[in-house]
């Protein structure tokens, strides 16, 4: 294919990880590397051929494990360049001690995780327990829900991630196998437009590496200074929350999409119990809450788009008022006996004083069918406790015989 | 609030450096026996501080790096190097 051709602005049918693969072909990055693991791989597999072909100029470190891929992307960021790395599942988890660096050294690192249940028991299946497993490293974590949105989020992660107000790790998450290897349609910019948003790495100053000055990143540092580098990183990390949605709103002006910033609403306005979750399975559930609505209840649904920093002034609006909340999720949050994301809405309503029953739905781990039949038995289940019937703090929907009717 | 550092991260360039003085930390020091050394640069090679030095003058070793691990005299293949206790100081 011509150079020219494929820089042109056009509509294909393609899966999550080519949407993915052409966000980051379009943002130019110097370094990639990473390693291979099902289902990240054809992310990695379309890169490569695209290089080979010279419709791209990346250059590639091919390495023999996650822990040195982050490595190699961490000294390349640390050294200038702009950088791209992805993994899934077990491949994040041996990721993890080199996952930790970019945040706490302020590198702005893109990186992708393709949603894949936690090994052990080893799977290969879709499922948020991998992405909820780092949820506490420091990073900017964004979950999307179709293709497209893989796409822009990931180009507008490198601009969040460069800000110099920002200079955070920005990681996009998208459902493995659901998202990765099924297609949709997705507009793809022309790589023009991507050069006005996002302008080249070299235009900011932040601290490098730099063999004249003789430049280090500190590996040890006096524990009396600890306090102050956690402060600032926490002020950042506060702070990216106004800077998404400025973003997103220089996105919408260019481009003409956009997915609602922080937090996504849908029906709340006059809803009167809210279903709330994150990932692809929100498409589903808008399904499901439109069928509910024509039966008559009252239901509202939330998407939490950006998983941390968490948008708890944002939820607590929502969530003002509402006589019930369902969270629908796939991951439990060991020693909690709920999901990730109900624990943290019970963090909400706890900060916010709002006493709102919240009831919590697990389903779909290890790449079951989250079905709309089964988002409006929970849906009913939610109205149920929003009229003030007894019912237990968590469902495993999976493994229900049928939910309290 | 007040901060020590004027950076966001722990970061800096070589004249505002601390380092970590670890000499102080061995109880053992290699010693090296010059005619039994071949000069085939091994022990330089394995020293995990770069404290091990070699030039025209032969092995050095400089004590402001060594951490009296052993390494060197465990590798060297004439066992020209003996690790010896630091007594008094």
């Amino acid at each position: 294919m011509e150079k020219e051709i494929f820089e042109k602005a056009r509509t294909v049918v393609c899966d999550g990880n080519k949407a993915a693969a052409h966000a980051v072909r379009l943002c130019r990055p110097d370094i990639i590397s990473f390693y291979p693991i099902t289902p990240q791989t054809p992310l990695l597999e379309n890169l490569y051929g695209w290089s080979g072909d010279g419709l791209m100029d990346a250059d590639f470190v091919e390495v023999e494990g996650e822990t040195s891929a982050i490595g190699v992307v961490s000294g390349a960021s640390a050294a200038g360049g702009r950088t791209f790395t992805a993994s899934s599942g077990a491949g994040l988890a041996y990721m993890f001690s080199g996952y930790l660096w970019p945040s706490a050294f302020r590198l702005p690192v893109v990186m992708a995780n393709v949603n894949r249940e936690q090994s052990p028991p080893v799977q290969v299946a879709g499922g948020n327990s991998d992405m909820m497993s780092v949820k506490d490293g420091g990073w900017i974590q964004i979950h999307v829900e179709n293709c497209q949105e893989i796409l822009d989020t990931l180009i507008m992660a490198y601009r969040l991630a460069e800000d110099p107000e920002i200079l955070l790790p920005v990681q996009v998450s998208y459902d493995g196998f659901v998202l990765s290897h099924l297609s949709q349609n997705v507009s793809i910019p022309a790589q023009k437009d991507v050069d006005r948003f996002l302008p080249p790495i070299s235009n900011i100053k932040r601290p490098l590496l730099d063999p004249d000055l003789g430049t280090t990143f500190a590996t040890w540092v006096r524990g009396e200074l600890l306090s102050e580098f956690y402060y600032k990183r926490c002020e950042a990390i506060e702070s990216s929350k106004k800077k998404i949605e400025e973003i997103e709103q220089q996105f919408h002006n260019l481009f003409g999409r956009s997915y609602g910033g922080l937090v996504e609403e849908y029906l709340t306005e006059d809803a009167e119990i809210l279903m709330v979750s994150l990932g692809s399975q929100v498409g589903t559930m808008r399904v499901a809450v439109d069928r509910a609505r024509e039966k008559g209840t009252k239901v509202g649904l939330v998407k939490i788009r950006v998983f941390r920093p968490f948008p708890i002034e944002k939820l607590a609006a929502i969530f003002q008022g509402k006589k019930a909340i369902g969270v629908y999720e796939k991951a439990p949050c060991w020693g909690w006996n709920r999901g990730h994301v109900c624990m943290e809405v019970n963090g909400v309503l706890g900060e916010s004083g709002n006493a709102i029953p919240v009831v919590n739905f697990l389903g779909g781990m290890g790449s079951i069918d989250i079905t709309i039949e089964e988002v409006e038995k929970s849906i009913a289940v939610t109205r149920k406790v929003g009229d003030g019937c007894p019912h237990k703090k968590i469902y495993w929907m999976p493994l229900e015989d049928t939910p309290d009717e | 609030m007040h901060f020590k550092c004027s950076y966001d991260i722990p970061y800096g360039h070589k004249k505002k450096i601390w380092t970590l003085d670890i000499s102080g930390m061995s109880s053992t020091r290699p010693t090296i026996n010059k005619e039994a050394c071949t000069e085939c640069g091994t022990c330089y090679l394995y020293c995990p501080t770069g404290a091990i030095f070699f030039d025209d003058g032969g092995i050095h070793v400089t004590f402001d790096f060594c951490k009296g691990c052993g390494t060197c005299a465990q590798e060297c293949p004439t066992t020209a190097i003996v690790m010896m206790e630091i007594s008094g100081e």
